[in-house]
């Protein structure tokens, strides 16, 4: 008895160890898209400088939803690949800044990615930039993704791979991201060697904009808006209630020995 | 479908109550996604990280030779590598136990809760050739999983402990989404 009390907190002891990472948000306040499923689009205008034709450019889409977004368990975000789309000329050769003189248009719907020659959007070696510019309130409702298509793009010695994990990290910012601190995240401000799978952060960071609501999450009846801070509260009840409903268990077990 | 879910969770309360047998305690680590998250700049991912969590289950007869143990369990919450944000989960399991003697197999569906909070202090961080103070957010969220588990009870003999070992799967059916958690615990028999 006393010994096997002994190994239990051994046990306890040896198990208590903290990790975690941060994430942060592309805005001043959080925005998303209202629906998680995301359809992403490229421009049809074939790139000035850069070699790949719009169609190659969603075969990296596809490919950067496969390897990175869609795969976080913990979220409900599902980025779709969309098509090519014929789009305002300015998209290719106005500045990408928020709406106003010499910016580019507003987004309708999703995410917009386009081959940009503008020289103010990229400053030095820049590969893309990416801005949420169809907002309203807590709503993204379309986003622009400008790939460096300058004379002097860096993107223009990047392999496929590095593409890849250029467009998703903009993607991420597309769908309301900001920078992580950590190498090991997508959403490090720059690329790396070897960029297998979305980071700790990245993970946190999706799941926190688009968390997974399955199953008993609805059992309750009493979760509106999971997003909406303050919420977990209501969580915390139905725990609480389970915890009563076992230490009812005790209880009527002692009852009936009374008997 | 809510009544349904509802019928079903009293059902299971009902069950419970009628043939409980006991209830322990326990510890565990719990390990997340495994292998899913890149951990560093070379490319690895994560592997078993062992965080801790407590855990009460009650054990009832069942039907079909089986015993169902549910189980409540949480971990700490825990602060991040730099303080920002603070993660924490909580799950609950409805097993069915089948005893071999030496062992028990588990399996039964559960659901997973994943907290993730931060304070809103803005992070200074590199952003193209400059840097600049991206927000965070101020608040938090709870995602929840539908999981499927598969476990295997094996009580220390001459002790009143059981060590579990524990696979949870989050999105079964989905292959792109598929994670597995892995625990293990060490319960303590009350009465
Ligand atoms: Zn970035």
């Amino acid at each position: 008895m006393e010994k096997a009390m002994k190994i239990f907190l051994t046990f306890i002891l040896m198990t208590i160890t903290f990790s975690a990472q941060a994430f942060t948000l592309i805005g001043s306040d959080i925005a998303t898209y209202k629906d998680p499923n995301i359809k992403v689009y490229v421009g049809s205008q074939q790139c000035t400088n850069l070699a790949d034709s719009p169609e190659e450019l969603l075969d990296l889409v596809s490919e950067a939803n496969e390897r990175f977004w869609n795969g976080i368990a913990t979220s409900e975000l599902v980025l779709e690949v969309g098509s090519t789309k014929s789009v305002d000329a300015s998209f290719y050769t106005d500045q990408i800044c928020n709406t106003g003189a010499g910016c580019v248009p507003e987004v309708d719907s999703g995410i917009l990615i386009v081959c940009n020659t503008n020289g103010s959007t990229f400053g030095g070696n820049v590969l893309a930039v990416t801005l949420p510019n169809n907002v309203s309130g807590n709503t993204i409702h379309g986003s622009v993704i400008a790939l460096n298509d300058t004379a002097s793009s860096p993107l223009l010695n990047d392999s496929r791979d590095e593409k890849i994990s250029v467009i998703a990290h903009e993607i991420g910012h597309a769908i309301g991201l900001g920078h992580s601190n950590f190498k090991d995240s997508l959403m490090y401000y720059a690329n790396i060697d070897n960029r297998e799978a979305l980071g700790q952060d990245d993970w946190d960071g999706a799941t926190f904009l688009y968390p997974k609501e399955q199953g008993a999450m609805a059992v309750c009846g009493t979760i509106e808006d999971i997003s909406n801070p303050q919420n977990g509260s209501k969580l915390w009840f139905s725990m609480a209630l389970m915890l009563l409903i076992l230490a009812g268990f005790h209880l009527t077990r002692r009852f009936k020995s009374l008997n | 479908m809510k009544t349904l879910k509802m019928i079903l969770l009293l059902g299971l309360c009902a069950q419970t109550m009628a043939f409980y047998k006991s209830w322990s305690l326990g510890v565990g680590a719990l390990s997340e996604s495994y292998g899913k998250i890149q951990t560093d700049a070379q490319g690895n991912t994560n592997g078993l990280d062992f965080t801790p969590f407590f855990k009460v289950q009650s054990l009832s007869d069942f039907y079909l030779n089986h015993q169902l143990q549910l189980e409540l369990a949480t971990t700490l919450p825990r602060d991040s590598r730099d303080s920002a944000v603070n993660r924490m989960n909580y799950w609950f399991n409805a097993l069915m136990s089948y005893d071999l003697d030496f062992i028990k197999i588990q399996y039964g569906p559960g659901m997973y809760f994943t907290r993730l909070s931060m304070d809103g202090t803005a992070q200074e961080l590199p952003n193209g050739n400059s840097t600049k103070s991206f927000a965070t957010p101020n608040g938090s969220t709870v995602a929840g999983n539908l999981v499927l588990s598969f476990a295997l009870d094996a009580p220390i003999p001459t002790t009143d402990l059981t060590f579990n070992s524990q696979a949870m799967i989050l999105n079964p059916e989905d292959s792109d989404e598929r994670a597995v958690n892995i625990l293990l615990s060490l319960s303590y028999k009350m009465e």
